[in-house]
Parts: C-alpha cells; structure tokens; sequence
C-alpha cells in the first residue's frame, strides 16, 4: 500500500488542526501502523513511515527546537546539533496526501501567492498559515537549484519572526567557492546554536557525518542492485524512499531505512522476483513524480511492461562525508550537485544514469513552477536524441491535482510507449 | 570600432569591461512575443530573458563581442546554458553573484571579478592594470552622480522631469554604442534635464516597482494622469547603485567594486537582505512624498512574486494604496493596464 494512502486511511476523515498537535495521535497512527507490518510488501517502507510519524510528532509536540530547511540545505548540521528539520515542501508532499491541498492552495492564493509561482511551496505556505504545520524555531536554506524556495522560506520566518539563514551558493566549484560555502556552514551552525540556545556537542556532530556515510554507503547498495536486469522494485515504490534523500541523512534511521531495503532487494534479485511479470522497457525517471492518486506509473509499470528502474533524486552524486572536516566536506557534497552549474553537468550525469541503469527511455516530468528543472530541456533533449534515447517531457504538478489530466496524460504515455516498445 | 560586450543583470560590474576597452551594451530585450526563444527556453521562465534571447536568434542585436551573464537567477542561468548554442555569437562569460551581504560575500565576490578582468580579456591582452580599472570606476561613478542628482530632484516635487524621460535616457545611457564619447554622454545624460515639467502637478506621486520595469507601463501611468517620481527597478534608480564609503582609488578596485555593487540598493533576489528593502522603501516613501505604489510583477520571475508579498505587508503598515500589475514584458496588457490604472489613479485623486 503506498505510503500516503495508507497516511489518508489513518488520518484523512478525521483531519483536524488540533490533532496533529495531540501526543494521541501520534500513538493511535504508530500503532495501527505497526499493526499492518505484514502488509507491507517492503519492510523498509514500513519502517520508513514508523520513522517518519515519529518525527513529524517531534515537531509537531515541539520535542526540541523545530527548523525549517529547504531539501537542498546539508541537514546533517541539524541532525547534528540536536534540532527536529522539518522540510516544508516534503510536508507538502504529506498534506496532498491527505487531501488538504486544496484548501491549502485556495489559502496561499487568498494571500496573494501567485499561481506561477511553484505549488510545493504555495501549498506549504497554505498550510503553515492554516495551521497545518508545526511553528519554527528558525529558518535554512540553500540558495542552490531553486529560486522559490530562498523566497518562500524567507517569507515564513519572516511571518514567525524567528531568524532566517540563507546559505548561498555559488555555481562555480572552484577552491573559493567551496571555502566561501563551508564558511558560511559553520557560522550558520553556531548562529543556530547561539539562536535556538543549544548545546554544542561535538561528538553528536561528528555522529551525524558518520550517520550521512552509512546511509549514502547502503544508497549506493541499493542503486547497485537496481541496475540489473530484469528489476525488482517498480519505480512507483522506489518513489517513496526519495524522502531520506531530502531530509533524512544525518540520521540513523535514514542508514536503517536504506539498509533494510538493500537487504529486501538483495534477496529479490537472489529469489528472482521481478517487478513486473515481463520487462518490455527499462526508463529513467527525472525530477519528481506526482503525488495525488494517478494512473502514470500503473499504466506504465503495470499495463505495459516499462519499469522505472531509477529516479533522478536517488542519484548519489557526492563524495563520503570526511568527520575529521565537517562543513569543508558537508560544502564539497553541495557544491557536487549535477544540477548546479552548467546544464552540460546534469546532462553528464543523466547520461551516465542512463548507461548504468541500461534505461531504453527518459521520462521527465516537469512539473509547472519549477524553473530549474525545465527550462533547460532542450539540451538535454538534443543531447538524448544524439544517443537515439527517447525522451518524453510529461507536464503536470506534482501536488496539485487540478492541474491533472488523465486523459491527455494517457495519449502522451501511450505515444512514448509506442515508440518505445 | 569599439568593442561592444553584451550585459543584462544590473550586479555586472561594467566597469570592468570599460576598463578592458570594451564599451558595455545593456540587452534590455525587444517588443513582441518570443516564439523562437520559447522553443530553446521553456515558456514558464522569465520573460525578459526570453526577449533578450529572441532578440539575439533574430540578428536584432548590434554586432557583439561577447556577453556577461550574472547568474543572479534561474532564468539567467538557463539562458547562460542557451546562449553560446542559440544566442549571438562571441564569448560567454558567466559570473556569479552572491545573494547575501556580509564581508565574506563581499570577498568572495571580488574574487569572481577578478576572474571576470581575465575571463573578458580580448585576445592578446596584457592583465587589466589596476590604474585603467580606477579610471574606469571614476568614470562611471561621475555618470552615476549626475544621474542621481537628476533623479532627486522629483523629491521635493519642485522640478519633476518626466518618469517616461527619465527611463528612456536610462535606456540610451545603457545601450550607446558611443558612450565613451563624453559630449554624446552629457547629451544623453542631460536630455531628461531639460524636459522638466515645471511646477510640479498635483496628480499622485507614484513609487513603480519592479524586476525591470517595461517602457511603455511607465508611458501609460504618465498618460493616464499618475505622475512617476521613483522606478525601484534594474533599469530604474537601482542601476545607478550607491556611492561607498570606501574612497576610490585606494586598495583593491576589484574588492571596492564588490563592495560598490552588493552594497547598493538590494534587487528582490538578495533574500536575505529583506529588512535593508523594506527600509529602502521606508526612505523612498519619505523622501519622495510617495501617494501610491504601483508593482509590476514580471511573469514567472519568482523573487518579483514573493518581493511583491513583503511590499504588501510594508504598504498595509503604512496605510499606502497599492497596485499590482503583471506583465510579460511584450508590451501587450495594455487594454487591462489602462483600466486598472485608471481605476487606481482616480482613487488616489479623491484620496
């Protein structure tokens, strides 16, 4: 069952704004989330969820001091000081989920947030203002990748009056611009420490490097594993352990989580289950997916046979973490972003996913408001027809449901298919 | 024949480029839609960039030795990844410019720029001598000074010269093939000058905001009865920066420029220096007995969408009619602009 379904069915009919601020909640949804473990055709999927309820209830019982990052922002820092990150446009992912994104939306709009501007985060500002989401201690972000979100963030902290830090950074990789980047990681960690009156303990810190390791070590298993052939996860289900990779390393559970699930696929490919009865096509999947109930990935999965064998966001583009150098090599790891800089970077880079991942298509899904993702297809599109990859870039909106069209979504799939198979 | 190096994002240090020989051509973008721009960027980027690209695959540019793009933003970024495939031909310089104040920023940055003096150099050229670099950088501040001086004078409301004026002579000073000719500059630079209205009108003071504000919405606001007396935009008042503390033609000229450039008035993309715009505009709106505001929202340029949020807030403290007016910098809503601004003016009048 996928995750936020399952989320819905707990959650979804009793929505109210108090109970997510209910130590009761949190038990009654641990527990039947426990309870159904047998159902879960991925043990790391279920525990994902359990960890996952049991940080949305820190924040939300205000266990600790809340930050608020972007999914870009190292947040191993946060991890290692102590403080509960809580990623607004994950958050949104959730509150689609479980169908409070249309109110959300109708509120971002009633204040004035332009339609243009990305919905993650015009359904991020709806429900933080309609008191979805658990107040902030302070404010990160990372200038890299995505202009809305240095804005968007900004905008909250400056509505909760908590401070606001902004990590900017460069598109250059040069030695200035990573000391200028790991600079900013320390003072921005012990302006944290000095706002949010934490303890500093270096041990901690340290762990959480360790921790980033461990996790990237067993993510990169994982991805080892699915690149043979034939798969034996659907991209559909590889989908949901995107979140760790947006707010989970520097914690243990993210290594439990990655583990588990190289664990379960190793014994797949042994026991040779495959994903789908026939592989007719492997595809890469670019940027996110949407995620409100759809029919893309059944029709492509499961009615025809081409499996996403791997996702953009999975790709484990840096460097291990160095524990002896924290913020230079927490800089190295952000500034190794294929997205950031030169479009000919991220082009390498899907490029040699394609070869790895042995992927006969390329889907993107542009996903309206996200600027950085989009609007330098065309290289990429010249750069895959030179290959002979086909490339199909499918629009839409990863939260907002109104923007979906099953029909014409349909005819798309079906015409790239064609080509395809 | 000079040299001319093609620039587009108010943080490019143009003194740089006068300093190599170059003369610095601002690309403010063409009338009309961007048909064939849309089919290397997609249609959901800033329409700005997307007009200086079209304007660049349909020859309409001046012959071009290179251009500067400052990766300021998402959409220069991308047109920086378009531009040495689609765009004009020459070199492709990129530079980036921080997006926070500190010193360290302002370290960092110069650092570029000095990467930037060798980057432009033209073929066979020795390294940029720090004597032309602090003649260039008096040269253009004298340019700056003249301007400023021009443009404070619509604050006591005595003399006001024209909005339209005003941005049309910014317009020629940016884009000159012969700026470096000083009595062609003191034509351009005195023009709006000598178009003053006289007494000042009584129509509303208006303070026109925006990422770059269109030609022709500053044209309408005047024909329509509002009467323009500050352009917070890149081809506005924040294009002539602010004169520092630090005294030129001592130390680094490459660190003074950093400083001259992220220290002047902040473009919405300097997020995190929000509270130094909202005084920004604190100031204007004394200074400049402002009546109304009027924000052009550039489509799809989000630091202009949230920029726009944080002056509302400010409007709504300090009891000031706002105005907010989208554009795709084509020069097209005119029919709703008008409506709309009639209806805003007319508001203000029986204020």
């Amino acid at each position: 069952m996928d995750i936020y379904q399952l989320l819905h069915s707990h959650l979804g009919n009793a929505l109210r704004r108090r109970a997510f601020k209910s130590p009761w909640t949190y038990r009654i949804l641990r527990q039947a989330v426990a309870a159904q473990k047998k159902h879960y055709p991925w043990q790391a999927a279920h525990r994902l969820l359990l960890n996952t309820i049991d940080q949305t209830a820190a924040a939300f019982l205000q266990k600790g001091p809340v930050v608020w990052h972007n999914v870009f922002f190292p947040v191993e820092i946060l991890y290692g000081l102590g403080a509960i990150p809580f990623a607004p446009e994950a958050a949104a992912v959730v509150a689609t989920g479980l169908g409070i994104g249309g109110e959300a939306l109708r509120r971002a709009e009633s204040d004035w947030v332009s339609s243009e501007a990305c919905s993650f985060h015009r359904l991020a500002h709806g429900c933080d203002r309609e008191g979805y989401f658990p107040p902030p201690g302070a404010v990160v972000c990372s200038s890299h990748l995505c202009d809305t979100a240095p804005q968007s963030l900004a905008t909250v902290a400056a509505y909760h009056e908590v401070p606001f830090y902004l990590l900017d950074v460069p598109h250059r990789q040069d030695a200035a611009a990573l000391n200028y980047v790991a600079r900013q990681l320390k003072s921005i960690t012990f302006s944290l420490v000095a706002s949010l009156s934490l303890e500093w303990e270096g041990e901690r810190f340290q762990e959480a490097i360790v921790h980033s390791n461990a996790a990237r070590e067993r993510l990169l298993a994982v991805n080892r594993l699915r690149q043979q052939h034939p798969a034996c996860i659907r991209g559909e289900e590889a989908h949901s352990f995107i979140y760790p990779m947006l707010a989970g390393f520097g914690a243990a559970t993210s290594v439990e989580v990655y583990g588990q699930l190289a664990a379960e696929l190793g014994r797949r490919y042994r026991e040779q289950r495959r994903a789908v009865p026939e592989e007719k096509a492997r595809l890469l999947w670019l940027h996110l997916r949407p995620y409100y109930p759809n029919t893309i990935f059944h029709l492509l999965e499961q009615e025809a046979g081409a499996v996403v064998v791997f996702e953009e966001m999975s790709h484990v583009y840096w460097q291990p973490l160095d524990p002896e150098r924290p913020f230079y090599s927490l800089a190295r790891k952000v500034l190794s972003h294929h997205g950031l800089g030169p479009m000919s970077r991220r082009i390498a880079a899907i490029l040699s996913m394609v070869d790895a991942y042995k992927a006969g298509g390329v889907i993107h899904f542009a996903h309206w408001g996200c600027r950085q993702s989009t609007a330098g297809l065309r290289l990429l599109q010249d750069a895959l027809r030179e290959r002979e990859i086909p490339f199909l870039n499918l629009e839409g909106d990863c939260v907002d449901q109104s923007k979906y069209a099953p029909g014409a979504t349909r005819t798309r799939l079906e015409g790239f298919l064609e080509t395809l198979l | 024949m000079s040299h001319l190096m093609g620039w587009l994002c108010h943080y490019t240090p143009v003194e740089i480029l006068t300093a190599l020989g170059y003369t610095p051509y601002r690309l403010l973008g063409r009338e009309g839609n961007n048909p064939r721009a849309t089919t290397y960027l997609l249609g959901n980027l800033c329409p700005y960039v997307q007009s200086c690209l079209e304007a660049a695959i349909r020859q309409e540019l001046p012959p071009l030795d290179g251009v500067v793009i400052a990766r300021s933003c998402n959409a220069m970024i991308h047109l920086a990844n378009v531009w040495p495939h689609y765009g004009a031909g020459g070199k492709t310089i990129v530079l980036d410019v921080p997006r926070r104040l500190n010193e360290d920023a302002i370290f960092y940055f110069s650092q570029n720029l000095r990467q930037l003096a060798v980057e432009a150099a033209l073929a066979g050229q020795q390294r940029l001598d720090e004597k032309r670099l602090w003649a260039a950088i008096t040269w253009w501040e004298e340019q700056r000074t003249t301007w400023r001086r021009l443009l404070t004078r619509r604050a006591a409301g005595e003399e006001p010269p024209a909005g339209k004026e005003i941005i049309e002579g910014l317009s020629r000073w940016q884009t000159s093939p012969n700026l470096r000719e000083a009595d062609k500059l003191e034509e351009v630079i005195t023009r709006p000058a000598h178009l003053l209205r006289g007494k000042a009108p009584s129509q509303p003071r208006l303070l026109l905001v925006g990422s770059i504000l269109p030609w022709e919405l500053i044209t309408m606001v005047e024909e329509c009865g509002g009467l323009s007396v500050f352009e917070d935009s890149c081809n506005g008042r924040r294009l002539l920066l602010n004169p520092t503390t630090t005294a030129v033609g001592e130390g680094d000229p490459y660190l003074y420029l950093a400083r001259l450039y992220l220290e002047s008035p902040p473009c919405p993309r300097m997020v995190s220096d929000r509270e130094k715009r909202r005084r920004y505009w604190a100031a204007i709106v004394d200074q400049f007995p402002i009546q109304g505001i009027i924000y052009h929202v550039m489509k799809f340029c989000d630091a202009a969408l949230y920029d726009f949020l944080d002056l509302k807030v400010f409007c709504e403290k300090r009891e000031l009619p706002l105005l907010r007016l989208d554009g795709d910098f084509s020069g097209g809503n005119r029919g709703q602009w008008q409506t709309r601004l009639e209806a805003f003016l007319e508001m203000l009048e029986v204020r």
